[in-house]
């Protein structure tokens, strides 16, 4: 059983609500667990003193509770939670654990949760077995097959900053692009047991041939990072990278996905062919990172690709 | 107009909070404030180990909540160090009486670092030190100290990741997850 900080500090702040703070905790949280809440507090005393993280070890939330969230979510967003459900995030244990290719290429491990099972109470030896390159794969614990690898909670810190964070963090964060929505997003750091605030999270830092890249400022795009992350040495296309490089470099991720369906198909016309340099219908292109031999992967094209003898005049 | 969220509207929405499916077990136990230290004990190590990491531009032992930290492990995986804990602790108040005729805590700044050197010389005053090494139990605080304030914030210190600011170290770190990546 994993432990949550929750609502920590809530009864110190003071700041402006957010939206959800005009709500009753019970529309999102059991009454079991507010009642265990409410008895915590008590003993332990006004904002959980002397130690913030007491109350996260005397409230525990299991992953059923968080996976239950989801259809709490899914109540008021049910735009969001359908797009959510169709797209590529919408990942189950058994797609995430079972995938043949991934695993001849690396064995399953435990720092696999750290993105496709977050907030999972136990290692990767209980999600699948055997943990090596040959498999065959299976999942010891059949009936984990379905839970979602990437829940609401996942990106969102649903609570404010100052309720989940320890009072030395409550300052107010620096302001950085991506808008009110870099406020409400937040990566769970299963390490941690702890939210990090889009705009607390570090500045990708990814290199091409030992030169930075100019990355977008939306705080949003760190928390994409966590999990699409460049190897340790970040450089460009290593790992699970997309960093943009070529014509596109220093758009944000947001700028052509979709925040829940990550749906790219209408996002070239916004901008394409307005702006298109060569008159290309760009929105039939090829243009997905899946396609490897595509030239047309957006997240490294450049012209010279297309145009090895040197750039056409516009038309 | 918005509505402020304090106290009296939290505990007013528990109470009227809705029945629903039950995740969690209920736990009746009483709950002390400190896992392992007494309040005065947690007084005492706050005070030593900010005296061992002070605060000056960036943030001590005490704002890293190092106490916690000690107060945790002493109850967990640093189990064997209670004893020693217990006696040391006293023997640190019995030091500082004895040179200070005050409590650790009640000292000045530069008192407490005479009692703190005392300890680390081995010349500490004290009954308590006859059983034990005050430098040994010096030692331990502050191999404690450094573990709490620079170590992961899991294990309970380190509290807002203030060292990591700190040291300008980015957290949490973007690392992808094919580190192991071999060719098939």
């Amino acid at each position: 059983m994993f432990a949550l900080c929750v609502c920590v500090t809530a009864f110190a702040a003071e700041s402006k609500p957010p939206a959800h703070s005009q709500l009753d905790c019970a529309k999102c949280h059991d009454a079991a667990l507010l009642d265990q809440f409410k008895q915590v507090q008590k003993q332990l005393g006004k904002d959980a003193a002397p130690g913030w993280d007491r109350v996260a070890e005397a409230v525990p939330l299991t992953e059923a509770a968080m996976q239950a969230l989801g259809a709490k979510c899914a109540g008021c967003h049910a735009e969001k939670a359908r797009d959510l459900a169709a797209s590529g995030h919408a990942l189950t244990y058994a797609q995430s654990f079972l995938n043949r290719e991934h695993n001849r290429m690396e064995p399953p491990m435990d720092d696999c949760l750290r993105c496709h099972a977050m907030f999972f109470e136990g290692t990767s030896r209980d999600l699948v077995a055997p943990l090596d390159t040959r498999g065959p794969w299976r999942m010891p614990r059949a009936e984990l097959a379905g839970h979602r690898s990437i829940l609401c909670v996942s990106c969102h810190q649903i609570h404010p900053q100052r309720w989940l964070s320890p009072p030395s963090q409550s300052a107010e964060p620096p302001k950085l692009a991506g808008g009110a929505a870099a406020s409400k997003a937040g990566f769970f750091d299963r390490r941690e047991h702890h939210f990090f605030p889009a705009d607390r999270m570090p500045q990708p830092k990814v290199y091409k041939d030992g030169k930075p890249l100019k990355n977008s400022d939306d705080a949003r795009i760190r928390i994409c990072y966590q999990c699409h992350a460049p190897s340790a040495a970040h450089q460009t296309g290593t790992s699970d990278d997309r960093t943009l490089r070529g014509i596109h470099e220093s758009l944000s991720c947001l700028d052509c996905h979709a925040t829940h369906s990550l749906d790219t198909r209408a996002s070239c016309a916004e901008c394409h062919p307005a702006s298109s340099h060569c008159g290309l219908d760009v929105t039939r292109m090829d243009t997905t990172a899946r396609a490897k031999a595509s030239k047309h992967d957006i997240h490294n094209m450049t012209c010279a690709e297309c145009h090895p003898q040197g750039v056409p005049k516009a038309k | 107009m918005a509505m402020k969220y304090n106290r009296r509207h939290f505990v007013k929405t528990v109470a009227a909070g809705v029945g629903g499916a039950l995740l969690l077990p209920a736990r009746g136990a009483d709950l002390e404030a400190w896992r392992f230290f007494t309040s005065d004990e947690a007084r005492l190590v706050d005070a030593i180990t900010e005296q061992i990491i002070p605060a000056d531009q960036d943030p001590g032992a005490r704002d890293a909540g190092v106490v916690n930290f000690m107060d945790k492990q002493l109850a967990g995986r640093l189990r064997r160090h209670r004893q020693t804990y217990r006696d040391g602790l006293a023997g640190v108040e019995e030091t500082s009486r004895a040179m200070f005729s005050r409590e650790f805590v009640a000292l000045s700044s530069e008192q407490q670092i005479e009692v703190l050197k005392a300890l680390e010389s081995g010349k500490a005053k004290g009954e308590t030190w006859r059983k034990q090494s005050s430098s040994a139990f010096f030692r331990l605080l502050r191999d404690h100290t450094m573990a709490g304030f620079y170590g992961g914030p899991q294990h309970g210190g380190n509290r807002g990741y203030a060292s990591y600011k700190m040291l300008g170290l980015d957290y949490p770190q973007i690392i992808g997850q094919n580190r192991y990546r071999r060719k098939i």
